[in-house]
């Protein structure tokens, strides 16, 4: 229902716009627009894309901005992937708009279309800005193709990544001095303004006041840091009137040490024990320069969190039968929901899928936490490439999810892990026929 | 793969404006093959060519001579008026040339009366190019597929009720137009008209910006 009513808002604002364009085309001194020469549709569309276009990047902020209610109502590790697929099919919108614009102009004044590209940067009231901006915005676009490829750091990308606001910031100027839509048609400026005024303030509120606030009432602190295995690190945060702090098993939350070295960059951890609200633990794994450092953070380092985040919890469950499934460090919310299912009274088993046995991480935790469940939690753990092993051997796969979880069609199913673990299992889930609704997921790498 | 199909949107866009752009000229030089239509549109645009070019002449005269009566403000009107018929002029004439037809005009020496005559003589001009000449040049230029000739015509049409509304307000108030003060733009690229205020920031024909406006004062 949740979901429908967004979609519905959405689908509501994208009619508003194309109200506003159709009306302002349709009725225009030259008379319809849409339906009349080249020029004029080409004008037409090409102010078509750049709404469209600046509408998307609005949208890509609200995706991003961590707004609890609509996090909670899409999952924001879904609302992040959106935000991707959005930002490269941005790109054709950023390019039609300018190259559209700039033929139908030329064609309009008689000129070629690199002298009409040259009188838009020197004679059009805030256009040059807005040529920068778009070089900024097709930069950062490349930048995040290269992140996902690997071929750059997740820092350089984060970098490159905040220069979109000065992107927005440059090319919001020529929407309301030279964009005719907004020049010809008051109320349109009005709101469109509005809408910016909509999206920046909810990424105001949820990623700056909220978190403030949280940290001024929380004051959260690093208590101690332990070391689970040689590349996975425990970071334990304390804090005032923790119990009311809103987390639960399960949820992630972009965490910033205020320490040297830390401080420039935030990052999203997941919960790995169920929140006692007396601390709250963060299990880590070196896995870029951020995490590598992790061991080295000092008990006492301030936490600045912007969260919790996510709907991979309990909460969304609906059967006392689970079946739990982690893929290496997925293993931190997945042991968090372990402790709350069993707190809760369910039946659990959990799939614990690992290279070989040193990358098992709270081995002793799972075998307390076994011991203390009256037998409601079973836990099976497969290595992949551990000939030594004399437990399950190789992937988790529907064979052996068939032979391990002979109920599994009755089980909700967590998962989490590596992408490409993760692929592999709901697809075997799919084959043994379990519904992609009772299927629970968290995607977190980009 | 994501890097390619993003090379192939950029390009179908290019080719699309490219390919819209040729078509627009291919479509403006097509005489369309038959009898009358094409001559007719042809025709159409010397008319009009003629027409804008004495019209200009004639502002140019009536200008000087509400300058001679006092009539400042209404000198500055005529002056932007006869600059905005040049501009009509010109985008005829290129039109015609799009047609291969180079463009003449045989410009009559104006008649010149009162100011206030003027105004009506140039108020009654205005309103027939605004209600009957150029919808029925964009009529056949629309049906012979000349959109060179049709967007030059309805640029024109657009102006040319600017012009009437100015032409009516003068006439309405000549004696508070006897002073200078009043102060007009015209669009460079389309020839629009109006008053100057800080609020136009655009050409709302065109939608050239303000540093392509003309000032007359």
């Amino acid at each position: 229902m949740k979901k429908a009513a967004c979609l519905l808002f959405l689908g509501c604002q994208i009619l508003v716009i194309l109200g506003f364009w159709g009306w302002n085309h349709v009725y225009h001194p030259m008379g319809n627009q849409l339906t009349g020469d080249r020029i004029g549709q080409l004008l037409a569309y090409g102010r078509l894309a750049g709404l469209l276009a600046a509408f998307a990047i609005l949208l890509q902020l609200i995706l991003i901005g961590r707004g609890r209610w609509i996090g909670r109502t899409f999952g924001l590790d879904r609302l992040t992937h959106l935000h991707h697929g959005v930002g490269f099919a941005l790109v054709s919108l950023l390019l039609a708009h300018p190259i559209l614009l700039t033929f139908g102009h030329a064609l309009q004044a008689d000129v070629s279309p690199w002298a009409q590209f040259i009188d838009f940067c020197r004679s059009w009231e805030d256009v040059l800005a807005a040529v920068i901006g778009l070089g900024l915005l097709l930069g950062a676009v490349a930048f995040s193709v290269a992140v996902v490829v690997k071929r750059i750091r997740y820092e350089v990308w984060y970098a490159t990544h905040l220069t979109l606001y000065l992107a927005l910031a440059l090319a919001f100027g020529h929407q309301l001095s030279v964009g005719s839509d907004f020049t010809d048609n008051r109320w349109f400026r009005i709101y469109w303004i509005a809408l910016y005024a909509g999206a920046f303030g909810s990424l105001i509120l949820n990623r700056g006041i909220r978190p403030l606030l949280d940290f001024v009432r929380h004051r959260f602190v690093v208590a101690r840091v332990v070391e689970e295995t040689t590349d996975v690190t425990s970071v334990y945060i304390e804090g005032r009137n923790l119990p009311v702090f809103p987390v639960e098993a399960g949820q992630f939350m972009t965490v910033r040490f205020l320490a040297p070295g830390f401080r420039w960059e935030a990052h999203p951890f997941s919960m790995s024990c169920r929140p006692d609200g007396k601390h709250l633990r963060l299990t880590i794994k070196q896995l870029g320069d951020f995490t590598r450092r992790i061991p080295k953070l000092r008990p006492g380092t301030r936490v600045f969190i912007d969260g919790p985040h996510g709907i991979f919890t309990a909460r969304h469950n609906a059967s006392n039968k689970l079946l739990l499934i982690a893929g290496g460090i997925g293993i931190t919310p997945i042991r968090a929901l372990a402790e709350e299912f069993v707190v809760e009274g369910r039946e659990v088993i959990l799939l614990y899928g690992n290279r070989n046995k040193s990358a098992v991480v709270f081995e002793q935790e799972l075998e307390t936490l076994v011991g203390s469940s009256a037998g409601r939690l079973r836990v099976v753990h497969v290595m992949s490439d551990d000939p030594a092993w004399i437990g399950e051997r190789g992937r988790i796969d529907a064979e052996r999810l068939a032979r391990l979880v002979p109920d599994v069609l009755l089980r909700e199913v967590y998962l989490c892990g590596p992408p490409l673990m993760m692929k592999s299992v709901r697809s075997a889930l799919a084959r043994l026929g379990v519904s992609r609704r009772r299927l629970h997921d968290e995607r977190f790498a980009l | 793969m994501t890097k390619l199909r993003m090379i192939s949107v950029m390009c179908s866009i290019v080719a699309l404006s490219v390919g819209l752009a040729h078509e627009v000229r291919a479509a403006d030089a097509a005489v369309p093959a038959g009898a009358t239509p094409a001559i007719t549109t042809l025709d159409n645009l010397q008319a009009a060519y003629q027409g804008e070019s004495n019209a200009k002449a004639r502002y140019e005269a009536f200008a000087v001579k509400a300058d001679e009566e006092g009539y400042k403000s209404v000198a500055a009107l005529f002056r932007a008026a006869a600059h905005s018929e040049g501009i009509h002029a010109n985008k005829h004439g290129a039109a015609l040339k799009e047609l291969g037809v180079a463009s003449q005009a045989t410009v009559e020496k104006p008649v010149v009366k009162s100011t206030q005559d003027n105004l009506e003589a140039a108020l009654g001009g205005e309103t027939a190019e605004k209600t009957s000449m150029y919808p029925a040049f964009i009529k056949q230029a629309e049906a012979d597929k000349n959109l060179g000739a049709a967007r030059s015509f309805k640029g024109a049409m657009a102006s040319e009720a600017g012009h009437v509304l100015l032409f009516k307000e003068a006439l309405g108030n000549l004696n508070e137009w006897k002073a200078a003060g009043q102060e007009f733009i015209v669009c460079q690229i389309c020839g629009y008209t109006a008053k100057n205020t800080a609020t136009l920031q655009k050409c709302p024909v065109c939608a050239a910006p303000r540093l392509k406006f003309d000032i007359f004062k």
